[in-house]
């Protein structure tokens, strides 16, 4: 098995917890967290909103301009 | 009619909008990295995100675009179960960093890098300006 086999299988891993945890969350009927809360949380103030908003122009900028 | 597209009867506003948005997915779609057509179309969008909230915060006395707000009490009372999200984020970022300080880079793909395989065609890049569109319409109208 090669590097690239292990960064792509942590990789695929990663991505099967978060759907489970986000999944699972849904079905918790509230007692676990999903992203929407986390969003809501760290947009609730106005720092938070700029910087979620300031992450979001970078991510543009980063994947299609530069 | 005054605020509508003549003869067909549709509100001009989200007319204009819908056109602009499918002129700036195919734009994006179609342009490439380090060209001022991709800086330009990137610009238009991050314009259009600030005037959005600038005009909400013009329209209401209690600011609607970059107000505060509370979180709904659930949210506020979730405590440690917050790591049931944390810890499994903190993994992504772990692993990406992993990834970033590893060469070679093909060897060691990052989030940035395992992208860039999809955004080799026009359809990966189109549906990746999608998505990110979605999440800036989602983060300046909510």
């Amino acid at each position: 098995m090669t590097d690239r086999d292990v960064t792509l299988g942590v990789w695929i891993a990663l991505a099967a917890v978060l759907v489970a945890v986000e999944v699972a969350g849904r079905r918790s009927a509230g007692r676990l967290p999903v992203v929407a809360d986390a969003v809501r949380a760290v947009t609730a103030p106005v720092a938070g909103r700029v910087v979620v908003l300031l992450g979001w122009a970078w991510l543009g900028w980063h994947v299609f301009a530069r | 009619m005054a605020g509508s597209v003549r003869g067909v009867g549709l509100p001009l506003a989200p007319v204009a909008v819908a056109v602009a948005a499918t002129a700036e997915v195919v734009g994006l779609a179609r342009s490439r990295p380090f060209t001022l057509a991709s800086e330009l179309l990137v610009s238009a969008a991050l314009g259009a995100a600030v005037a959005v909230v600038v005009a909400q915060r013009l329209a209401t006395t209690v600011p609607a675009g970059l107000g505060r707000r509370t979180p709904p009490a659930g949210v506020r009372a979730l405590g440690v179960r917050w790591l049931w999200l944390v810890v499994p984020v903190v993994a992504v970022v772990v692993w990406e960093v992993a990834a970033y300080v590893g060469v070679p880079r093909v060897d060691h793909p990052t989030l940035s890098s395992l992208l860039d395989a999809v955004d080799r065609t026009a359809a990966g890049r189109g549906a990746t300006a999608i998505a990110w569109l979605a999440l800036g319409r989602e983060l300046v109208t909510r």
